[in-house]
């Protein structure tokens, strides 16, 4: 809306720094008024659910890995078990735990690049990673060598580093021997005791203050940390099976944005998905080494503050590598990759925990083990509206500021959320306007 | 001529990267080190690479490092670049990447933090950007053996 009198001004971040993947963000202001905040993904749709109808469910985790060169595991995890639900199959304890630890990489190594070199320079007010170092090289030398072990673990479960092919329904294609998982238990002993560290360093960098209403949505399962399965919880009290996710949440297309947004259904709400919203729900069930830092440090719960995202990430590093360790020693070997079973057609669904929230997938199936539906919720989608309306929130405590830094806060703001462009349909660039 | 990585450690001394990803001519550096791997003197441990950050896992140790890139400034189809790093091209034509550390970025946090190899050479190869890329073609094997004849055969460029 244009007003003759008062004239609009617009603040545009065109492309949005250190996140994966490219989009923008654009306010639109007349005087203190807020007309609208859109986070414009602006990369073309990538039509992966359309590219696996047809195909072999064999197919799946192959090609749902390409959907992000950070968290594979996590597509081809959600995968798998959604077709293992279209199959009835169930896996034994010892490929669900191995399922586990396969996550726990990913997380060392997702979560501490975001911690060290994406979100860490911006509470020292520095422009990158690279003056970070310079201010702090032993904290950013070990966050590499953090996020270096969880790749080791990925590439010796995975079969290789860049989208890992060993996930398949009913198990694994091949096992690690006893010996090749012992070679890490070293390697994961000085990481819990340095993943506590930096806990530790995170705790003492004075975070901005901010408190925001959120419904915080993620797994829980009642014996562990929910990362594989569980049911979908929210901070409001609501509690469904994984099989009603889509009844409850939904996606919808805005014109501004090639990615869906989801909310909440019926309201219409947006939610917030995780670290934060992992440990707001889930700090009981940490690991203990990861629930004593967490108090140690004082912790809050429950959080409202977006900006204490990088401590919850920091102490799901902790939990990885704790969980991570008690897999890796309890591991002996064994001959059955994978359980047996029979294709036929169906339907399953199943929601994991991504490094940076909950993603959803379901899958028809025809009688051939052919695809014939497939649906993908990644977590950035979900958060994607959550973002927009923090920044309406954030935004009226930063209008005194020139448009160049309230354009460098809100893409900091941004960054709580770890969003991952390239998955939801990659980067951000601020735009403002003012009427 | 010897292994030079280390079989205790698994560290590699002379190591060759290919850039890249599974989409269109961005995967020209993964396609090309695959090329390579089939004429790799021991001594050379060759890798690929989604993102420009993942060279950070491997340079403990590491005295050689060599990083093959498709190069966007598209005059000549496959026309090959030798940079030394550091090499000022390279600093004044930053690209947009995963998480805003491209190589340059990568290479000077190695720095920063005293992992930087003595020896960084960065190969790039002109090509389209987001074309799709035939599988192998004449090109990019004149690409592999201009690479191979010069750094495997230790011949000047």
């Amino acid at each position: 809306m244009n007003s003759p009198e008062v004239p609009s001004r617009a603040i545009r971040v065109p492309i949005l720094t250190r996140v994966e993947g490219e989009g923008s963000l654009l306010v639109k202001l007349r005087e203190r008024e807020i007309l609208d905040v859109q986070l414009a993904i602006y990369e073309p749709p990538r039509l992966f659910e359309s590219l696996l109808r047809g195909r072999p469910f064999s197919d799946v985790a192959d090609i749902t890995a390409r959907i992000c060169g950070i968290c594979p595991i996590a597509y081809q995890m959600t995968a798998v078990q959604a077709l293992e639900a279209a199959f009835a199959v169930s896996v034994d304890p010892e490929i669900r735990r191995l399922r586990r630890l396969m996550y726990c990489g990913e997380w060392i190594e997702s979560l501490a690049l975001h911690v060290h070199l994406l979100q860490a320079p911006d509470f020292f007010d520095l422009d990158s990673g690279i003056e970070l170092a310079e201010r702090f090289p032993d904290e950013v030398k070990r966050g590499l060598r953090l996020k270096k072990i969880g790749n080791r673990l990925l590439e010796t479960l995975g079969g290789r580093a860049i989208h890992p092919v060993n996930l398949a329904v009913g198990g694994f294609y091949r096992l690690p021997k006893a010996a090749e998982l012992q070679t890490l238990i070293s390697d994961f002993e000085w990481g819990l005791a340095a993943a506590i560290d930096t806990v530790r360093w995170i705790a003492t960098i004075p975070l901005p203050s901010i408190q925001l209403p959120y419904d915080y949505v993620a797994i829980q399962h009642p014996d562990e940390y929910g990362i594989i399965e569980g049911e979908v919880v929210c901070s409001d009290g609501l509690r469904i099976s994984h099989h009603d996710y889509e009844q409850h949440y939904a996606e919808i297309q805005v014109p501004h944005s090639t990615a869906l947004q989801s909310r909440r259904v019926p309201t219409g709400r947006s939610y917030f998905v995780g670290p934060l919203a992992r440990v707001n729900l889930n700090r009981e069930q940490l690991a203990e080494p990861a629930r004593r830092i967490a108090d140690e440090i004082q912790f809050p719960t429950p959080c409202h503050n977006a900006y204490y995202g990088i401590l919850a990430r920091s102490i799901e590093v902790v939990h990885a590598f704790a969980e991570g360790l008690e897999h890796l020693r309890s591991y002996q070997g064994r001959a059955d990759a994978r359980v047996p079973f029979t294709v036929k057609n169906g339907s399953g669904c199943a929601v994991t925990e991504a490094p940076r929230g909950l993603i959803y997938h379901r899958y028809e199936v025809d009688s051939q083990g052919r695809i014939e539906l497939a649906k993908i919720v990644p977590p950035t989608s979900q958060n994607q509206a959550q973002i927009e309306g923090d920044l309406r929130a954030l935004l009226p405590s930063l209008l005194d500021q020139p448009d160049a830094q309230i354009a460098l806060n809100c893409e900091r703001f941004v960054r709580n959320y770890d969003p991952c462009i390239s998955c939801s349909t990659h980067f951000l660039n601020l735009r403002i306007e003012r009427e | 001529m010897n292994d030079q990585t280390n079989p205790e450690t698994g560290l590699h001394s002379w190591l060759m990267v290919g850039l890249g990803s599974p989409h269109g001519s961005d995967r020209l550096g993964w396609d090309l080190v695959q090329l390579l791997q089939e004429t790799r003197p021991e001594a050379w441990t060759i890798r690929i690479a989604r993102v420009p950050t993942d060279v950070l896992d491997w340079l403990e140790g590491c005295q050689r490092l060599h990083l093959v890139d498709a190069c966007p400034m598209f005059e000549q189809l496959g026309r090959v670049h030798r940079l030394l790093w550091p090499d000022a091209q390279i600093l004044q034509n930053r690209t947009t990447t995963s998480h805003d550390y491209d190589v340059p970025q990568v290479l000077q946090l190695a720095q920063r933090l005293g992992q930087l190899p003595p020896e960084v050479v960065i190969w790039a190869i002109e090509v389209e950007a987001n074309t799709r890329l035939d599988p192998t073609p004449e090109w990019m094997i004149a690409a592999a053996r201009m690479i191979t004849s010069t750094e495997f055969c230790n011949k000047a460029v």
